[in-house]
């Protein structure tokens, strides 16, 4: 008992230190993208432009012929697909031979606070695409989305499906009717002026307070529970190292543009025009019937962010005729960064990329 | 799946205070009297704690899902915001003055400073490269050995792809 009070308290004042770093981070401009851990993966970064930094991982042997550009969300830094050796996304589609480009988001200023739908869409994607499609001589790419990232490929496809040749989408929230979740039922009672008061004084929803909504969905396990399991867990191999690197990446909140937000909170969350076909990026509907491409819809089983069930409608959706669901049963980063998703998820997703390389969905 | 949540905390309920009133206090005794080892009251404890983290968490589930529950944190987030904003356009108006008497810079004008030393970097870069850079945007080749190579295609002109162009 004495050794786990003592260790407790050990963790809980690291946990405090990263959490006060992570506010730090969060709320400076530029946000200092250097104190992201070291990448796992090399790459080499080819295109720069508006919020893209565009990253190049070769891929290992014989690449494929349609490179896949990896789509991260906008609310959290990418490194949780690339963190360890054996334990990093990008590494495992390498080695299948997959060519791959992945958007690292420069965070946004103040002055960025503008930024909505159509200038990360239409805008940012749209440009890294050209500068895949321009670097590998190619007409069409594949899209990987990973939750909001999912979204901004999402809509991107209905809105450029020329441009697409698979899309894979990981735990989308694209049915925001779905209320399931707990926290849903308190998100409902904030207000369209909380949202106006936000932007009024940050320009940007800030990192602290995605933070204080990530916290707030699994309160009992991030103020004690993770802690006790780092104790019970403390002479298994790995354990102690994986768990640092994942409290850095939970503390990695990175601002989200204020219209952005304001489209995401208003149009997405509160209206769900985006599964109604009434969704509009740019004066243009986002149309999801668009989408012919062939569609991989990944859903984490146990996912207590997005609920599956949000995720699900999709294939019902969509305009192809190659388009399946695929649980897995995993949480939300699980996905990403658990063992059996590396042995078991990412080969699955890499041999349906095989599959479809040079063929085309109609 | 509201009848398998309730019978779930039931389960822990009771899973909670059988190992609090029964199983710990009698793992701890045959320990004590050499019949018993540690492993057998740590099982025990442990299991009383998952189940105590599972009720807790369906506590705090069953909390967020009280309307007034949320109706309070929503208020309150707006009265905080509020006085945030108040707070802050009373220190803008003390302190913009107090700035120009002390004849520091403010935030606005170290900002324009380096917006302006970022256009006149890409406007020598430029000069450098020779292509057009449009404004706002930059094409970064990062790697030393790559962005000499792109320099030389360009300069021999072979015609080969420049990655410098490429995405412009």
């Amino acid at each position: 008992m004495l050794s786990l009070l003592s260790h407790l308290s050990q963790y809980w004042m690291d946990g405090a230190v990263r959490t006060l770093e992570g506010v730090r981070r969060g709320l400076s401009e530029p946000f200092p993208l250097s104190e992201d851990p070291p990448s796992t993966t090399p790459y080499e970064v080819v295109y720069e432009g508006g919020k893209v930094r565009l990253r190049h991982y070769r891929a290992v042997g014989e690449p494929h012929t349609t490179p896949l550009l990896v789509v991260y969300s906008l609310i959290k830094r990418p490194f949780i697909l690339d963190l360890q050796p054996g334990r990093s996304v990008v590494e495992t589609l390498t080695k299948q031979g997959v060519e791959v480009y992945f958007i690292d988001w420069i965070p946004p200023l103040r002055t960025d606070s503008w930024r909505g739908f159509d200038a990360y869409v239409n805008g940012d994607l749209a440009k890294a695409v050209r500068a895949v499609q321009i670097r590998e001589g190619v007409e069409q790419v594949s899209l990987l989305g990973y939750c909001f990232g999912g979204l901004l490929t999402t809509i991107y496809t209905a809105l450029c499906p020329e441009t697409v040749k698979n899309l894979i989408t990981f735990t989308l929230p694209l049915d925001m009717s779905v209320r399931d979740l707990a926290m849903n039922a308190v998100i409902d009672k904030f207000r369209l002026e909380t949202i106006d008061l936000i932007t009024a004084i940050y320009g940007n929803c800030p990192a602290w307070f995605i933070k204080a909504g990530f916290d707030a969905m699994s309160p009992v396990h991030h103020a004690l529970d993770k802690y006790v399991g780092l104790y019970r867990n403390k002479d298994k191999e790995g354990y102690a190292e994986m768990f640092e690197l994942f409290e850095q990446w939970m503390n990695s909140d990175v601002p989200l543009a204020g219209q952005i937000f304001r489209e995401m909170t208003e149009e997405l969350f509160r209206k769900n025009l985006l599964i109604q076909d009434r969704f509009q990026v740019g004066g243009q509907p986002v149309n999801l019937r668009n989408i012919t491409c062939s569609v991989l819809n990944v859903i984490g089983e146990h996912d207590d962010v997005v609920h599956p069930k949000s995720s699900l409608p999709l294939i019902e959706l969509v305009g192809s005729s190659d388009a399946r669901n695929f649980v897995f049963p995993t949480g939300h980063i699980g996905a990403a960064v658990s063992a059996a998703a590396q042995k078991k998820l990412w080969p699955q997703v890499g041999a349906w990329l095989k599959e479809r390389d040079g063929k085309r969905a109609h | 799946m509201v009848d398998k949540k309730i019978t779930q905390s039931v389960e822990d309920l009771g899973t909670v205070n059988k190992t609090l009133w029964l199983d710990l206090p009698l793992a701890g005794a045959k320990w004590g009297l050499g019949s018993g080892s540690e492993r057998e009251t740590l099982a025990a404890a442990w299991k009383g704690y998952d189940a105590s983290m599972r009720l807790a968490t369906a506590a705090l589930d069953n909390l967020y899902r009280t309307p007034l529950f949320g109706e309070i944190l929503a208020r309150s987030l707006d009265s905080a915001l509020r006085w945030q904003r108040l707070s802050n356009a009373l220190a803008g108006a003390f302190f913009t003055g107090l700035w120009q008497v002390v004849g520091l810079p403010t935030t606005a004008e170290t900002h324009a400073l380096r917006a302006e030393v970022q256009a006149l970097r890409e406007e020598l870069r430029s000069f450098t490269t020779g292509s057009a850079i449009r404004s706002g945007e930059r094409t970064v080749v990062t790697e030393p050995a790559a962005r000499l190579a792109a320099f030389q295609v360009k300069r021999k002109g072979t015609g080969a792809v420049n990655p410098t162009q490429a995405a412009a």
